[in-house]
């Protein structure tokens, strides 16, 4: 037997006949009590040891009844093989005893005999009426329910029929006979149907209750035949009463069918086993083979609901994604989003996912479903759920659904944990193969903004009165705050601007080109880099830079009178490169746009006009270039700055040639591949023919 | 790349002034560490700040702006966020951006806690 929880111990089972046999025993005892003291006992005590042992008997009876109806609602297959072994001698006993008549004794040991025959009969029959109500049970909802209900209501109204044929019209009513038998061959076949537990038994426990359920059903027909007849029994009232109106015979019947019917779903079982382990194979294989072919995430979720309603005979499947604490319904089967989302299985079990297989055989008695059941009874009374974990990561659940009250056995748990793997792996890889994806997407989209950035950059600038200009920047990451850019001012001053913002990445890039829309508006309007740069801080206090953000900037303009004004708002300060080859650093004091109000700014940033005579070139640059080296070496510096300058300048040279000998010399410092934060760098050059 | 960075909080002045002992890189990566832990602090009531950056290896843009998201939020609490001991680099950044013009900075962190026995909050 494969490993199975269940309740319904052999010590259960077995309970009914043990109270029968007790019931039996004292009967036998107070009759006997009755019959050997009748002349002596007085009338009053003999009346009330016959009272006594009929309700004893009723109670014992109405006990065993109780058990039985407890015992169908058991939510796991019962311990039958342990019952089978208990049963099966005494019944095979029996048959002995009754089968032949020799063995007969007289007086009071055959009516121990007798009632020993009995008890195991109705222990019998307690258990067929177990399976019964169970059977029933799980097609209460079902078309087959009442189809089985009315064969119990026509079977009832055959037993006052039997009566009249046998007691007014002998030998008239055979048509009943006729009838009955039709009724338990129906009976047959629909309980064989609900027998799925059976699959949870080794082929050897099947066989045997195959061979105790044959014997059982020969036990009925003998008794049936034999005790009517039998008039040395020394009947209880109750058991006269069972005889006298013929509810032996709807005995029998119950027995055969039921008994039958086991046997059946036994032999079938057997089959379907062998055929539902080579389907799960087949459809294992075949989600494999999907998989494969690299299907969209939409139409692995389909087939994983399609495979799992066939896997489990299940009338619907409901697929759920688990991912950042939220559930998601990804694909159903045989029933709508709405419908699976009116399960409500996320509050049911409080927003966690089960770690373990979950069965639910019916869904108005579990804790946590009975408030929706009414809800959805129509098309979900039972339903089985399954993880797809791998390791400590729940990707999601399968649930399937039936429309009838326990449909699903712990086969079918077994089936659609063997299906779980292949499922869990395959939403894995799909997870894998779309962050993949979309990190590649995201990576377009960040180059596709650098391509953007670069293009605020000017590619190509013009003598910018007279000086030739070439600039040059490089993001850190795909896109960054650094920014170059020339402009002529509203008195004709030509304006180059280098500036930086504080941070780095599309943050940062956002600023920069807010920065480049700012400056544009406003230098037209602007009579000098002075006025420039406020302007520009007025903009950005305005409420343009969130608390945490600057930007440092140095505007140098070249006046068309041929004066040099620098500006520098916390930026490192731009070099220039005398006419007798010294280099010099140019400091202004100021501070960072948008650290303070626009007055004190106005008052700490001060204007520098250089002598023009004295300057053959100018170079500015952002932070990012002061910092190469970083982190794992010294960082170059001003002064590195300063010397590498010093060593490449010559007064002939172009902005252009300066600037490619400047980045050939740190390339061959540091290496070109990796920088460490955004850099920039813009050369001026005085024309040669002004020197 | 990520860089090394801590920071230890510490109490001085019976509990009236808080001290962060800043260790590492302060940059674009760290900053958002740094930029919670004074979130945490000013919710909690700590407004006297004084950041000892004796240890502190680099600090970029990004770290800068973690003091200016804040200041104003400090000062106007009755607090302030002082810094102190920066290396001679970063010293040179600080100064460069106009730094001084905002923070008050000190050369020792006795000096930094001074100020706040001196005259409270103001600046």
């Amino acid at each position: 037997m494969t490993s199975i929880r269940t309740p319904l111990s052999s010590t259960a089972l077995i309970s009914p006949l043990i109270a029968l046999a007790a019931g039996e025993l004292l009967h036998v005892a107070l009759s006997s009590v009755r019959v050997t003291f009748s002349g002596v006992l007085p009338v009053w005590l003999s009346f009330t040891i016959g009272v006594l042992d009929s309700s004893v008997v009723a109670a014992l009876v109405l006990l065993v009844a109780w058990l039985v109806v407890q015992f169908s609602r058991s939510k796991d297959a019962p311990d039958v093989e342990q019952f089978a072994r208990w049963l099966r001698w005494c019944t095979v006993a029996c048959i002995a005893v009754l089968a032949f008549p020799s063995f007969r004794v007289d007086g009071i040991a055959w009516v121990i005999v007798e009632n020993v025959v009995v008890g195991v009969l109705i222990a019998g029959s307690a258990w067929a009426a177990f399976v019964l109500l169970r059977v029933v049970r799980s097609y209460r909802t079902a078309r087959t329910a009442v189809v089985l209900r009315s064969l119990g209501l026509v079977m009832l109204a055959t037993i006052p029929l039997r009566l009249l044929e046998e007691y007014v019209a002998p030998g008239s009513l055979e048509v009943v006979y006729v009838f009955q038998g039709m009724v338990v061959c129906v009976l047959v076949v629909l309980l064989a149907r609900r027998r799925r537990w059976l699959n949870d038994y080794t082929r050897a426990h099947r066989w045997g209750i195959v061979w105790w359920c044959c014997c059982v059903a020969i036990l009925s027909i003998i008794v049936a035949t034999q005790l009517f007849d039998s008039s040395s029994m020394q009947s209880s009232t109750l058991r006269q009463w069972l005889i006298g109106t013929e509810l032996l015979v709807g005995y029998v019947y119950l027995a055969l069918a039921t008994y039958t019917s086991v046997a059946l779903a036994t032999v079938v079982s057997s089959g379907s086993s062998a055929a539902r382990k080579t389907f799960e194979f087949d459809a294992i294989t075949f989600f494999n083979r999907v998989v494969s072919e690299h299907a969209q995430p939409q139409q692995l979720y389909d087939t994983t609901v399609s495979l799992a309603v066939a896997l489990t005979d299940a009338t619907s499947a409901v697929l759920i994604l688990h991912e950042s604490e939220q559930w998601e319904i990804v694909a159903t089967a045989g029933l709508d989003i709405q419908r699976a989302a009116a399960l409500e299985l996320h509050a049911a079990w409080g927003g966690t996912m089960p770690d373990e297989p979950v069965v639910v055989p019916y869904l108005q008695e579990d804790e946590h479903f009975y408030r929706i059941a009414r809800s959805v009874e129509s098309y979900a009374q039972s339903l089985m759920f399954i993880p797809l974990r791998e390791g400590s990561v729940c990707y999601g659940g399968l649930v399937v659904v039936s429309n009838v009250p326990f449909a699903f056995e712990q086969s079918d748990v077994s089936s659609l944990a063997a299906f779980a793997p292949a499922v869990t792996i395959a939403l894995a890889n799909q997870k894998l193969l779309y962050t993949a994806i979309e990190r590649e997407r995201l990576h377009r989209e960040l180059m596709l903004g650098k391509e953007i950035q670069q293009k605020l950059l000017p590619t190509a600038i013009p003598p910018l009165n007279g000086w030739d200009v070439a600039g040059w920047s490089e993001p850190a990451m795909e896109v960054g705050g650094d920014y170059f850019d020339y402009f002529v001012l509203g008195d004709g001053t030509a304006c180059v601007v280098v500036a930086d913002v504080s941070g780095k990445g599309i943050s940062a890039a956002f600023y920069m080109a807010k920065l480049k829309g700012i400056c544009l508006a406003l230098a037209p309007l602007c009579r000098s880099v002075q006025d420039f740069v406020l302007r520009i801080h007025r903009v950005l206090d305005g409420g343009v830079l969130e608390p945490r953000v600057y930007i440092t900037l140095v505007a140098v303009g070249i006046a068309p009178a041929g004066s040099i004004h620098v500006m520098r708002a916390g930026h490192p300060p731009p070099l220039g490169v005398t006419t007798d080859g010294q280099v010099q650093v140019i400091a202004p004091s100021g501070i960072a746009l948008g650290m303070v109000e626009t007055e004190r700014f106005a008052m700490l940033t001060q204007l520098q006009i250089l002598e023009y005579q004295q300057l053959s070139t100018l170079i500015l640059f952002s932070d990012g270039l002061l910092e190469i080296g970083l982190p794992h070496a010294n960082e170059l510096g001003l002064e590195g700055i300063q010397r590498i300058v010093q060593r490449v300048h010559a007064n002939n040279c172009t902005a252009e040639q300066l600037m490619h000998n400047i980045r050939a010399n740190l390339d061959a410092m540091y290496g070109a591949t990796s920088y460490h934060d955004d850099m920039t760098m813009v050369i001026m050059k005085r024309p040669t023919t002004q020197d | 790349m990520q860089n090394e960075f801590s920071a230890q909080v510490k109490t001085a002045h019976d509990g009236r002034v808080t001290v962060v002992e800043l260790d590492g890189y302060l940059d674009a990566y760290t900053a958002p560490e740094f930029d919670t832990l004074l979130e945490q602090l000013f919710t909690s009531g700590q407004v006297r700040v004084v950041v000892d950056c004796g240890s502190l290896e680099y600090i970029s843009s990004a770290g800068l702006g973690v003091f200016m998201g804040h200041i104003e939020q400090f000062r106007s609490s009755g607090g302030d966020i002082v810094l102190c001991a920066l290396s001679p680099r970063i010293s040179a950044i600080v100064e460069m951006l106009g730094f001084p013009h905002i923070f008050r900075i000190f050369p020792e962190r006795s000096v930094a806690l001074a100020v706040f026995d001196r005259q409270g909050t103001t600046h």
